[in-house]
């Protein structure tokens, strides 16, 4: 490698390391184990929450607007976001998500999905149910 | 090199960023595990504009290349997500450039463009979408991720270094 610095090695390293702390943060938070759930918001407000595992798939439409929406489908411990109306669909394409920490995100629909342990994180006990 | 001609010289590296980024977005990137992960070819005409054109035209640069992506890709928030990242990526990298040159090689200052890239894109996220989990769960395999694709960009720069200076070293007035 030509002409690597001293610096660069620092910043790597400090690189590392906050990574690896917000890594463990975020373990800390979110705990494995039963009781696991999906959880969907949008705009910072949660919309639905659902247990995991589904015994039965069910698909859950999230109406976004009058012309915009997601299909939201639950599958045994997996969820997956079916068909929208995201212009780069990346919520589509990242296909199945199913441990906790993992999640689809629309950013123009303001949408995430997430699954979450036992341990919901502060954010999320503000629950509005439907 | 008169003034018309730096002007010239800004609209071809503006150029040159949107066509790397038009085509870095044809590439079919693993979407699944870390939506959202680039390369950042753009930014290696970033890291040019700072080397060979100074802080304020590498400024200029970014911001009219996020400004022209945006309209290029026909949806405004893009200008917002990829901007944000852009400006602190330069920010960022033109800090490091004046101030830490002794101990930050090409690449070392990259790396730091493509985290600044990825924090700036993430906090915006997150600001929008109005959760923190995104930056716990995302930001740590974005920032790793940075360090390879920070490193690839300095590393194209640096190899590009002999027929770079020749047309463009003190060429340009700095500022």
């Amino acid at each position: 490698m030509k002409g690597m610095k001293i610096g660069d090695f620092i910043l790597i390293g400090m690189i590392v390391v906050i990574a690896g702390g917000l890594f463990l943060y975020s373990q800390l938070i979110q705990l494995d184990g039963e009781g696991q759930k999906v959880v969907i918001e949008v705009d910072g407000k949660v919309m639905k929450i659902f247990d995991l595992p589904q015994p039965e798939a069910i698909e859950y439409k999230v109406q976004i607007d009058q012309d915009d929406y997601n299909l939201v489908q639950i599958e045994g411990n997996r969820v997956r976001v079916v068909e929208a109306t995201c212009p780069e669909q990346v919520d589509v394409h990242a296909g199945w998500i199913s441990k906790p920490g993992e999640m689809l995100v629309c950013l123009p629909h303001k949408l995430i999905i997430q699954i979450a342990g036992e341990q919901i994180s502060d954010d999320e006990v503000d629950v509005k149910t439907f | 090199m008169s003034r018309y001609s730096q002007v010239a010289y800004i609209g071809i590296l503006v150029a040159l960023a949107l066509v790397l980024q038009l085509f870095e977005n044809m590439i079919p990137m693993p979407s699944g595990l870390i939506p959202g992960v680039k390369i950042g070819l753009a930014n290696i005409i970033t890291l040019i504009a700072i080397i060979y054109l100074g802080f304020k035209k590498a400024l200029l640069v970014v911001l009219l290349r996020t400004f022209m992506g945006a309209f290029l890709s026909g949806r405004f928030y893009v200008f917002m997500y990829s901007g944000s990242g852009a400006l602190l990526s330069v920010l960022l990298m033109g800090y490091a450039y004046y101030r830490y040159q002794k101990y930050l090689s090409i690449q070392g200052i990259s790396i730091l463009g493509a985290v600044g890239h990825n924090v700036g894109q993430i906090l915006v996220a997150s600001f929008v979408i109005n959760t923190d989990l995104i930056i716990f769960n995302y930001l740590p395999l974005l920032m790793v991720s940075a360090i390879f694709t920070g490193f690839f960009i300095g590393l194209v720069v640096q190899l590009m270094k002999k027929p770079l200076d020749s047309t463009l070293l003190g060429k340009f007035s700095q500022g």
